[in-house]
């Protein structure tokens, strides 16, 4: 056990950074459609944009590197509150003119990039300080990623912090299950729903900055981290952001221990694990108390 | 309600999947005006404008360009009239493309086409046609010594049955071989095996397939090659794959206990900018590098990073060798320009004088060349691949 434990520990934390990486998108995704009902298509590009940045502002130095998340953070913040705009005159048409919509500034926003990179991927530079390689139990292994691993886990830890315990939460939550209801006391549900699309989608832009050394941006990288979101969304639970979390990190060990340990079927595991998800428990690994 | 709307995010996100890969077939096609009698002489030209290999199909153009416009446009001293249409990512799209430029425009000739899978899809249709169709890169395994069909790129196995023999010299032990799942990736491997395993080389067990592109982590790859102690590697990965695996397998720490051996598009153009420090000491095998030291070269590599501004690749020189091939054979054909005169005027062209040293075709319809043996140094400040020996000169399989 112990050796079998020693032999695959890199997959494991390896694993375990991607599951969170995958958690800082599928969070704000499943807030936006569980408070919205939008569909946010362009979550992708606003990961991919989050990348471009650190591309930019990000150096080698510390210095940099905050830029890079402050500019994350912003940007994802003012492209949320633009996103809500945008969208909000098709917010009660259904969810195929939504689709449509965010589908077409996904695509707009990969034609940018393709222009912006010359269609390589791009070089990222993270802080010199965590560049190298550190010693894990006598592996080695990117010491950027054990931080990364760190931070994200703070940054999870908070989102369900202030979702499922925080009074900003709870109105959320009262949002999302009955919006007449919470409307009928006098809240603006409106500004609640553009608060909650600008965190998701700064979220997004943070995990492209934060996740650049690990997944980094170069075309196509939009759709790949879209559908893993999906994918999460699906087998984690809809309804909750614990949900999504257990879904993050069981898809990032899918990813990692699963094709180590059965290379053959590599292609095949993440929409393997879905399809299976589906067939057993068709309401995801955690279930919620459903909302009218 | 949660039951509906988990279904409507059931299929909205397939749509949403299926939606984003079809996008990057949508590419748009230049038309060229139909013109007729002694007008110019219509060439198609193929590269991807849009989709994952648009970098290469970029330096294919600059390349061609580069050509064209120091001969005012004009090639055998015909004024040519060059239509680009896009290869997009897909098979269906280079057939879209294809079916363009024989029906409507009715080119002489074609020259293009990226990828391996674009190529198979429609050589049949220029075979079909009478058209003759020059490849300035794709060269699947399955299409060689095939009427209307000519390659100034290379022969798919060639990197590696050039570098077999010199890793079986220079490595005492086994050697693990990794590499994208797909035709080339096989290609590529057996064709280092060819020569490596003759030689006295090991192989450190089954060698590692990695499904192409890789979406997901390259954590698991990298640690199959690590239980398979080996004392080097030998590794097939091109574009975004080049970059991830090159990156991932120096912050694991391989890159300093196992020496990486490579087809030289791992470290070719843009993906070398990407990988950067990470690139560093990697050898690989080519039939170019911008570092070769020939008049032909020194001149090609001034006027292209003074126009372009970057150093020019192997896919800029084929497409550079296409113009030069066709400049000499409409020359030869004269006032009768036609698809069967220059299919037969190709066949008696001698040596194309090229930045990657004079080449002439062999038996199967590609160049007979050199190869180098490169490693990536910091030259100036600069990390490129510089030249370190030749390996051999290849003509048939």
């Amino acid at each position: 056990m112990i050796g079998w434990l020693d032999a695959q520990l890199v997959s494991i934390v390896d694993g375990v950074a991607y599951g969170l990486l995958i958690f800082t998108l599928a969070a704000g995704l499943s807030l936006i459609f569980g408070t919205m009902d939008v569909l946010n298509l362009a979550h992708g590009t606003c990961y991919l944009a989050g990348g471009y940045l650190a591309f930019r502002l990000s150096d080698g130095g510390w210095l940099g590197f905050v830029l890079a998340i402050v500019a994350g953070l912003l940007a994802g913040a003012v492209g949320g509150v633009l996103l809500a705009a945008v969208t909000r005159p098709v917010w009660r048409r259904g969810h195929l003119d939504q689709a449509l919509l965010t589908l077409g500034i996904a695509l707009v926003g990969s034609e940018l990039f393709l222009v912006a990179s010359r269609g390589d991927p791009l070089a990222i530079t993270e802080p010199t300080v965590l560049g190298g390689t550190v010693s894990l139990a006598g592996h080695p292994y990117p010491g950027y990623r054990l931080l990364f691993i760190v931070v994200a886990a703070v940054l999870a830890g908070s989102v369900f912090l202030m979702m499922e315990r925080s009074g900003a939460g709870a109105l959320v939550r009262a949002v999302v299950a009955d919006r007449a209801m919470v409307q009928a006391i006098g809240i603006r549900t409106g500004r609640v729903q553009t608060a909650v699309f600008a965190t998701g989608v700064a979220l997004a832009t943070l995990g492209g900055v934060l996740g650049a050394p690990i997944i980094g941006p170069a075309p196509g990288v939009d759709e790949r981290v879209l559908v893993l979101c999906l994918v999460v969304v699906v087998v984690g639970g809809r309804g909750s952001i614990g949900g999504v979390l257990l879904g993050a990190l069981v898809i990032g060990q899918v990813q990692s221990l699963g094709v180590a340990l059965v290379p053959r079927f590599a292609p095949f595991l993440i929409f393997g694990s879905m399809a299976l998800m589906l067939a057993i428990r068709p309401h995801g690994l955690v279930r919620t108390a459903a909302p009218t | 309600m949660a039951e509906c709307s988990r279904r409507r995010f059931l299929q909205l996100g397939a749509a949403a999947a299926t939606g984003l890969s079809v996008s990057a077939c949508a590419g748009s096609s230049l038309g060229g005006a139909v013109l007729s009698g002694d007008g110019p002489i219509k060439v198609g030209l193929i590269w991807p404008q849009s989709g994952v290999y648009k970098a290469l199909g970029d330096d294919q153009q600059a390349g061609w360009r580069l050509y064209t416009d120091g001969t005012a446009g004009r090639l055998g001293g015909r004024e040519v009239q060059a239509i680009l249409v896009d290869e997009g990512e897909t098979p269906e799209t280079a057939k879209a493309a294809a079916e363009k430029l024989i029906k409507r425009d009715q080119a002489v000739a074609a020259v293009g086409v990226i990828s391996s899978a674009s190529l198979l899809a429609i050589q049949p249709m220029f075979q079909a046609a009478k058209t003759p169709l020059i490849s300035t890169n794709a060269s699947p395994s399955q299409v060689q010594a095939e009427q209307w069909c000519w390659r100034t790129s290379f022969c798919n196995n060639h990197a590696g049955v050039a570098l077999g023999g010199y890793i079986a010299e220079h490595i005492d032990g086994p050697v693990a071989l990794v590499a994208a799942d797909y035709a080339a990736g096989r290609d590529y491997l057996d064709g280092m095996r060819s020569t490596f395993e003759p030689e006295g080389g090991k192989v450190a067990g089954e060698p590692i397939m990695v499904p192409f592109p890789n979406k997901g982590s390259w954590t698991p790859y990298l640690q199959q090659i690590e239980q398979r102690r080996p004392k080097a590697v030998f590794a097939f990965f091109a574009g975004a794959d080049a970059v991830g695996f090159v990156k991932e397998y120096t912050k694991f720490g391989l890159a300093e206990r196992f020496p990486l051996y490579a087809p030289g598009f791992l470290t070719e153009g843009g993906v070398l900018e990407a990988q950067a420090e990470a690139a560093l000491g990697i050898r690989t095998s080519l039939h170019y590098s911008a570092g070769l030291e020939n008049e032909r070269n020194s001149t090609f590599v001034t006027e292209y990073v003074e126009r372009y501004g970057r150093e020019p690749t192997c896919y800029a020189v084929a497409a550079y060798d296409a113009a030069a091939l066709l400049d000499q054979v409409i020359g030869h054909a004269a006032e009768d320009v036609s698809a069967q005169r220059i299919e037969t005027e190709i066949g008696r062209v001698g040596v194309i004088d090229s930045p990657r040293g004079p080449w002439s075709f062999a038996a199967n319809r590609s160049p007979k060349q050199r190869w180098y043996l490169r490693e990536v140094r910091p030259v100036q400040g600069k990390i490129t691949n510089v030249v370190i020996e030749e390996l051999a000169t290849l003509g048939d399989l």
